[in-house]
């Protein structure tokens, strides 16, 4: 068992850096002359992959990145230009070392063929390149034929001390290969008024019975050659006069280094801008605050009724309780957090990729890398944001003849951007592509059966149709952005991480997808409302506004539910006392009730109907699903200050509740698959 | 009190496994992510032994050993270099800048260690 063994998981978690680094650079490498700095940081990369590789003994990797660092030490230092085609083969090359470490990671073989044919390349460029070809090092046999005993002339220059090569060293190291003896030629010392203590004036004969070899011998030597004068021999061809003098006394030398050390030598400081922690400690942390929060909330219920002048004290202590709580979780929330620059940084790659695909010329904005989210968010936004660009690529950009006769410039843009709004991160995908035809998508979303030919829809929520399940405008299905499986996909994704998605489109001129998505998934800034005794809380991101409504101006619809206007708009109205069962159990309604407007996922506004509005709060959100199941309309659960439990609702999820009986679109029957994933917020 | 190692390596993967082997072997670790912060960690206090790695960014281990020795503290502490296999052009350039010698990557902690055992008592 090697040792190293602990330090698989750092190494990993190292190469991900390294083989993101390479990639970075790798992706803006063209033929020619590149980035000096670049360059050195891909070498770097490999070159530490590789040291890496070496230790865990992972051969093929290591095998790889050899030559890999060399095609690139070469290309760094001048020695190789780059040809046209060799910089998307180093990307290839980049792949390959990743699948490698990869497979190394999970502990597999790779497939045999995996790295041949990338391998033969490099070696190719080597072989091209300079005449300084790697010279196969053949190893002399030892033409002493075995001999054991050699004797040693050993005459030490200057330089060997200046760079702290010591003699009592070496002997230590040879007397540990056999039986040695040795005599100090002391002649050449000078006057101690005229030595210089870094000149080498003493030279020693000495001899070594019993060594293994003769490679052994040289190996001590090693450091020291070419810093002094050395003659190895077998001892038999040396005239036979052992050397009689031990150098015991040279061997124990008292360690001439200076002992004023001592107080310097304090424990060793090790300092680091960054510490690498387990995720799961951090979860763990991230729960801990979560309680703490709770328990607090519940301290300052309990004690509310202190309000009172002659408690002011312990109020002002509540209240600086609850303040450093607030920071003490943000804080650890921050830990969660991280830049938006890991992911972006993906994508220059698969839009170069893909532009050569697709036969289009795109050129990718990115913007807001820096803005930092929650780990988890941006674990989960690679696939919804990679999707959101094939298809602005796919179908939102015209190829460059429709472009030419629109227009526009030949290159179409594709931006992703990202910035923190409201304490909420706002990404947006956007592209200056053909945009989309409303009457298009209308007739598509009718032909698919997704809406009735006589729905009547806003511009805003017929563009809303293409998060529909099922729903494609591409005439031809490509095998780039797929079978319409895409933006409902996308959608679904948003939504598990308690975001929104929407889209903005002017034909002709481009669409812009905007995901709106919280900072972190633990907490939610809720609104506490009550409805027949029982509280809920509605995600404050959720609404728009609350009203109180004309109890004369409530219209009945035939399907039994209700409807109010505002500001000219028919609102549909949920009662949450009936879509939660509750009964008041004779209790009277209050006579006026309460409209929180709220905005679903389609852009599409209700009115949930409640008694009374209790107040702003955070809430640390604890998953329903993974402590009991899934419920219709709620999202998740939170623990509150009176130490209740009390249910998240979710908005999209009891639109589709109401919307079941309803003609107002989505269409009925359809509604339920479309809003069947909603919800759902884990933590 | 244990000899006092400067580990300056900018993978911490590395940095990781000669700290690990020396402080096993009792030496008091100073690890160091490149030339610059050894220079900078150098400066608090003399060192027993120093190990670099080469290649590292902002500054080099060639130019950090050549910085190290013109430090009169660091004039007779022994200075490792990290190489990888066979290249003698590294291994010439840490000599003629003043290095004790070479570790050649990668190594397994028994290596190590006895090359620490041929430079540094």
């Amino acid at each position: 068992m090697n040792d190293f063994e602990q330090f698989k998981q750092t190494f990993f978690d190292e190469c991900e850096e390294l083989l993101q680094q390479f990639e970075d650079v790798a992706g803006t490498l063209k033929a020619g002359s590149n980035d000096p700095a670049g360059l050195d940081d891909m070498f770097r990369s490999v070159h530490s992959i590789k040291a890496g590789a070496g230790a865990f003994k992972f051969d093929r990797l290591v095998k790889f990145a050899h030559e890999l660092e060399n095609v690139m030490d070469r290309v760094r230092s001048g020695r190789m230009e780059l040809a046209e085609g060799d910089p998307e083969f180093i990307m290839e090359a980049g792949d390959v070392l990743q699948d490698l470490v990869a497979a190394a990671r999970g502990g597999v073989e790779a497939a045999e063929e995996l790295e041949d044919d990338a391998l033969t390349r490099l070696q190719a460029m080597l072989a091209g390149g300079s005449a300084e070809a790697e010279a196969a090092e053949i190893e002399k046999a030892d033409n002493e034929g075995g001999a054991r005993d050699f004797h040693i002339d050993f005459r030490p220059h200057r330089a060997m001390y200046e760079t702290a090569n010591e003699p009592q060293l070496l002997f230590h190291a040879l007397a540990a290969l056999g039986e040695l003896s040795a005599v100090a030629d002391l002649t050449r010392l000078p006057d101690l008024a005229k030595m210089q203590p870094d000149e080498g004036y003493v030279s020693w004969q000495i001899d070594v019975r019993g060594a293994p070899d003769r490679a052994a011998i040289e190996e001590v030597f090693e450091f020291v050659d070419g810093d002094c004068d050395l003659t190895i021999e077998p001892l038999a061809s040396v005239a036979a006069s052992p050397v009689e003098a031990a150098v015991e006394g040279a061997v124990e030398a008292p360690d001439a280094k200076p002992a004023a050390k001592a107080e310097n030598s304090g424990p060793a400081a090790v300092q680091s801008t960054s510490i690498r922690v387990e995720l799961e400690r951090v979860d763990q942390l991230v729960d801990m605050v979560g309680e703490l929060v709770i328990a607090q909330a519940m301290a300052l219920d309990s004690l509310s009724e202190l309000v009172d002048i002659r408690h002011v004290k312990q109020l002002q202590a509540l209240e600086d309780l609850t303040m450093r709580t607030r920071q003490l979780q943000e804080g650890v929330m921050a830990v969660r957090m991280q830049p938006l620059k890991a992911l972006f940084q993906r994508f220059p790659r698969i839009v170069r990729d893909l532009s050569r695909k697709l036969g289009k010329s795109v050129r990718l904005e990115l913007d807001g890398e820096a803005t930092e989210v929650d780990k988890t968010i941006i674990e989960e936004l690679s696939d919804p944001l990679t999707h959101m660009i094939r298809n602005c690529m796919d179908h939102g950009l015209e190829t460059p003849e429709e472009r030419q006769a629109a227009g526009k410039p030949e290159q179409g843009v594709v931006r992703l951007s990202a910035e923190h709004r409201n304490g909420r991160i706002l990404i947006r995908v956007s592209d200056d592509g053909r945009g989309l035809n409303p009457e298009k998508v209308f007739n598509k979303a009718v032909e698919n059966g997704l809406i009735d030919a006589d729905a009547e829809l806003s511009k805003e929520e017929i563009e809303a149709l293409i998060f529909m399940p099922g729903f494609s405008t591409a005439a031809e299905i490509s095998d780039v952005s797929g079978r319409g499986v895409g933006m409902d996909v996308v959608r679904r994704n948003i939504q598990k991480l308690g975001g929104r998605v929407t889209v903005e489109s002017n034909e002709g001129e481009g669409s812009t997808f905007t995901l709106a998505l919280p900072l972190t998934l633990a907490v939610l800034d809720g609104m506490l409302v009550s409805v027949a005794g029982e509280r809920y809380v509605v995600p404050l991101s959720a609404i728009v506004e609350t009203v109180c409504p004309d109890p004369s101006a409530i219209r009945a619809l035939p399907d039994g539910g209700t409807v109010m206007p505002l500001r000219g708009e028919a609102i549909r109205l949920i009662d949450l006392c009936q879509s939660m069962n509750l009964s008041r159990h004779g209790q009277a309604e209050p006579l006026r009730k309460l409209a929180v407007i709220v905005e679903t996922e389609f852009g599409r506004r209700i009115g949930l109907v409640v008694d009374e509005l209790l107040g702003q709060q955070q809430v640390v959100i604890k998953s329903l699903e993974a402590n009991y199941r899934r419920i219709e309309g709620v999202a998740g659960t939170a623990i509150l200050g009176d130490g209740r439990v009390r249910l998240i609702l979710d908005i999209d999820g009891l639109a589709a509740m109401a919307g079941r009986n309803s003609d107002v679109s989505p269409k009925s029957g359809d509604t339920d698959k479309s809003e069947e994933a909603t919800g759902g917020l884990s933590a | 009190m244990g000899k006092r190692v400067l580990a300056v390596d900018d993978s911490k993967t590395m940095r990781d496994m000669v700290s690990f082997t020396l402080k096993r072997e009792g030496f008091d670790v100073v690890e160091a992510e490149d030339g610059v912060a050894a220079i900078e960690k150098s400066a608090d206090g003399a060192f027993d032994l120093v190990i670099s790695d080469v290649n590292m960014p902002r500054m080099d281990g060639i130019t950090l050993v050549g910085r190290l020795r013109q430090d009169p503290k660091f004039r007779g502490t022994p200075i490792l270099i990290l190489t990888t296999e066979a290249d003698q052009e590294k291994k010439a350039a840490g000599k003629a800048a003043g290095a004790t010698g070479w570790i050649v990557k990668p190594f397994d902690p028994d290596q190590l260690i006895g090359v620490v055992n041929r430079v540094c008592r």
